[in-house]
């Protein structure tokens, strides 16, 4: 049995260890927002927050996050920054086919609750390990910085 | 006192301490450090710190110990993504090594390596305080910020050899997953070559550069 705050409540799951968080989320517990991209933390498809970090959820196993805070997409919209961010997207029109843009927001989310004033470059470096196959950078782009503003 | 003695009294102070804080460190206690010979054969040292450097400057080594961000692959290219050193070691936020870097090597290539910390994600490369950098170095200059405490982390002889034969992300460079050379030599011959460098004086080639 591991046990975890999942968005706030308390979540025990009964799965080995090393089931990766991805599978617990997606098949165990059914919140399906969190998407498998690349397998191997290489796209940021599955981006989650542990204890307020970005985490890739399709290689962190389940007992490394025992007794730590999981925050996935279904929560972050209870955030301040997070509320923004959601906020930003929409205006922004950012999605186009929206598979990736569970991670990218959640990268965005992790950028600007660390740097609530990132510069073109630091939104540049944050954003660029979240691949997106549609190319909506620019929007990504815009989106935080309008966030960034939102949030000041 | 000048820097240069100054620098000399930090190294035999620390290379004659009793390396207590290191034993105590060795989750095996097997751990035993090389004490310096009485006669140490100087060319024999300097033989087994050539075959030290062949390893320090591989990838699975260099690739992180470098003057700003890490490199990646046999090919030692840029990172990607673009992370940064950051104070610890450990990145800055939000892209922190273990954003990426999990607690074990996936079995496909391409994928970020990992490596388990106390259950938790343990990558990382030296801190900034001590970069360690090793990039660009060579012979008797790659031995002496290796040798001296004042850039290897605070490390004695005997420290340093524990480093080498016992840390685990160290030991990593053997067991790195899928697509990754190994390097040149295998680990107990790498921590045979760091006895016989130490055994024989530690030396660095004064000649060489």
């Amino acid at each position: 049995m591991i046990s975890f705050s999942l968005n706030g409540k308390p979540q025990t799951v009964d799965v080995p260890g090393d089931t990766p968080v991805l599978w617990v989320l997606r098949d165990t517990l059914g919140l399906t927002g969190t998407k498998f991209g690349c397998g191997i933390a290489v796209c940021g498809a599955c981006t989650v927050h542990v204890d307020g970090a970005q985490r890739r959820a399709c290689v962190t196993p389940a007992s490394s996050i025992a007794g730590r805070q999981l925050t996935t997409i279904e929560a972050i919209g209870e955030d301040r920054i997070g509320r923004a961010v959601q906020d930003s997207w929409v205006r922004h029109d950012v999605v186009q086919c929206g598979y990736c843009q569970s991670g990218q927001i959640m990268a965005a989310v992790a950028l600007l609750k660390a740097n609530k004033q990132p510069t073109d470059a630091d939104i540049n470096r944050a954003m660029s390990a979240n691949l997106c196959r549609c190319g909506t950078y620019v929007r990504i782009h815009a989106a935080v910085k309008d966030a960034a503003k939102a949030i000041a | 006192m000048s820097s240069r003695a100054e620098a000399l009294r930090r190294y035999l102070a620390c290379a004659l301490a009793l390396p207590m804080a290191a034993l105590a460190a060795d989750p095996v206690g097997q751990f035993q450090p090389t004490q310096v010979s009485v006669s140490p054969d100087r060319s024999a040292g300097l033989q087994a710190f050539a075959q030290i450097e062949r390893v320090l400057l591989h990838p699975r080594c260099v690739n992180c110990h470098v003057p700003d961000g890490p490199l990646q692959g046999d090919a030692k290219r840029m990172h990607y993504p673009a992370v940064q050193r950051g104070v610890d070691g450990k990145g800055v936020a939000p892209l922190n090594c273990a954003t990426c870097h999990s607690t074990q090597n996936s079995p496909l290539a391409h994928a970020p390596p990992g490596l388990d910390t106390g259950g938790q994600p343990g990558w990382r490369m030296p801190s900034a305080k001590m970069k360690m950098s090793w990039f660009g170095l060579s012979g008797s200059a790659l031995c002496k910020v290796f040798r001296d405490p004042g850039t290897n982390g605070g490390r004695s002889l005997a420290m340093l050899q524990q480093h080498m034969a016992t840390d685990h992300l160290v030991a990593w460079g053997w067991h790195p997953g899928p697509g990754r050379e190994l390097p040149p030599l295998a680990k107990p011959e790498f921590d045979e070559q760091v006895r016989i460098w130490i055994r024989n004086g530690a030396p660095c080639d004064r000649s060489k550069s």
